[in-house]
């Protein structure tokens, strides 16, 4: 059974690469995407409930921080792993979104690595 | 037991005496003393020559520096030739070298669960401190029992500054009481009203405090005076300090000094910062850090994420609850969360800065100073009252 991931960033070309780039590239993914928060929380209030989520951080309206923040408070949304995706690389936000991510990759990315942390965190969250 | 310690251990020790050292002499001198006690140990200790000691370049934490090669040495060698430059450090500092430099440097091991079994078992600081002691009291002649009633009758005349008899005698037994489960030997003073002089109470004693430990002594001693201090209301610390001074005399202030109880240096905070405030400071400020370089609302879902981790080993955090509120977040505690054992709360604070603190590499020195900052001066001198390193903290974070 393919692994659902949610991909949340405001650069349509991140979610463009992300998407294809896992879909085409590996078999065992199907991935959606949210053009930031808002959307993000639209699929998950439609039950369309990921087995894990991709956040960028630095994004309009809601940032990536405000999200996590956001599926914390609701039961079955906090135990969906995150792993943040960004390109803020300073001590402290990594420091901090190391805290309470599964993980914290840094923008540029390749897929392929992409797809070994992904396969981590999920393998873990199995176990 | 591990047959080999690693060398990065080595080096946090070493380091460590180092400052212990430059605090008392100068950092020159430390670097100084330390180099020529290596090369002196090096024909006898051969591995020693994996240690540098860095003199051109002098910094906070790499003064000194230990060669990987050192880890495939046997771990009994490595501490043998440690305890003998702690003890050349205790005799080449003579009268600089207090009761506080062995329990200091043995303090700055109780966060390293890396080195602290290692060093407690195989350098004697315990019995080093202890002999030094009784050389000491030995030379002072002290008369424990004499000096204990003096202090207990100056503190008592300090508090009668302020408060009346009968409450000075409350602050006396209320203080008593706080530091019983240390120093279980107070049971046996006694405050008695003095029927005869229908004056001031006076202090008698039911055991001879002369076999207690002198370091133990000392330490219970400014204890004391450091818990009726912090119920008296003194604008300043220096106040009741002189205050204090003028009633022990310059005698027993002489032998106070000589058993380095600090009483030239009492500072406690000014407002009686009770447990609920030091918490909810601690967890105000860890949010404000958080908060500034992230956002408010993701640094108290931080927060509520990290105290339910630390809850799993430090279960006083049952008896917090913090919550999101939509503008803002709220802290609550259980009824009696207040009266939790003070050792608790020291490991649960300390364990709830490590957590927070634990992936900031490079920045954990500035994440400390500013959660000091943040705490302000009268909760981190409670807190370090109470027994919190902030400098070992930074030490074990990453």
């Amino acid at each position: 059974m393919k692994k659902k991931i949610l991909v949340i960033d405001d650069n349509p070309m991140i979610l463009f690469s992300v998407k294809e780039g896992l879909e085409e590239k590996f078999d065992s993914y199907q991935v959606d995407s949210a053009n930031g928060g808002k959307e993000c929380f639209k699929l998950l209030e439609d039950g369309k409930i990921p087995d894990l989520i991709l956040l960028d951080i630095m994004m309009p309206e809601i940032n990536g921080w405000d999200v996590y923040a956001r599926l914390q408070e609701n039961e079955e949304w906090k135990k969906i792993p995150v792993v943040f995706l960004t390109a803020k690389t300073d001590d402290y936000s990594k420091g901090f979104g190391k805290l309470v991510s599964e993980d914290y990759i840094e923008k540029p990315f390749e897929l392929d690595e992409l797809a070994i942390r992904i396969d981590e965190v999920l393998k873990k969250k199995g176990e | 037991m591990h047959d080999q310690i690693d060398h990065n251990a080595v080096k946090a020790i070493l380091n460590t005496l180092r400052r212990k050292i430059a605090r008392r002499t100068s950092d020159d001198e430390a670097v100084s003393m330390l180099s020529r006690f290596i090369e002196e140990l090096t024909p006898q200790y051969g591995f020693l020559k994996y240690v540098s000691v860095n003199k051109a370049i002098y910094s906070e934490s790499e003064s000194i520096w230990v060669a990987p090669e050192l880890s495939d040495v046997n771990e009994k060698e490595v501490f043998s030739a440690l305890h003998k430059l702690v003890k050349k450090s205790v005799v080449e500092m003579k009268e600089k070298a207090d009761f506080f430099f062995i329990r200091e440097f043995q303090d700055a091991f109780e966060d390293m669960d890396v080195v602290h079994k290692s060093i407690t078992d195989d350098i004697p600081l315990d019995e080093m401190q202890h002999e030094y002691l009784i050389n000491r009291a030995h030379a002072l002649s002290l008369e424990k029992n004499q000096l204990l009633i003096n202090v207990v009758h100056s503190l008592l005349s300090v508090a009668n500054s302020q408060l009346s008899e009968s409450e000075s005698v409350q602050v006396m037994e209320k203080s008593f009481l706080e530091i019983l489960p240390q120093f279980p030997f107070f049971h046996s003073v006694n405050i008695v009203k003095n029927a005869e002089t229908k004056g001031f109470y006076t202090v008698e004693l039911s055991d001879n405090f002369q076999k207690i430990p002198t370091f133990q002594f000392a330490d219970a001693l400014y204890k004391l005076i450091y818990h009726v201090g912090n119920h008296l209301d003194f604008e300043q610390s220096s106040q009741f300090q002189t205050t204090l001074l003028q009633k022990i005399g310059k005698r027993d202030a002489e032998l106070l000094r000589k058993l380095n109880v600090p009483i030239d240096h009492i500072s406690f905070s000014k407002s009686h910062l009770n447990h609920q405030d030091l918490m909810q400071q601690l967890v105000q400020s860890l949010i404000e850090i958080i908060g500034e370089r992230t956002s408010k609302y993701f640094a108290v879902a931080v927060m509520i994420k990290m105290l339910g981790n630390v809850k799993q080993s430090h279960s006083l955090l049952e008896k917090i609850k913090l919550s999101k509120t939509p503008d803002n977040y709220s802290l609550q505690f259980a009824d009696d969360f207040e009266s939790s054992n003070e050792n608790e709360l020291r490991k649960t604070v300390k364990a709830l800065i490590q957590a927070v603190g634990a992936h900031l590499g490079r920045k954990r020195g500035d994440f400390i100073d500013e959660l000091k900052k943040k705490l302000g001066k009268d909760f981190v001198s409670s807190l370090e009252n109470m027994g919190i390193n902030f400098h070992i903290l930074e030490m074990k974070l990453n």
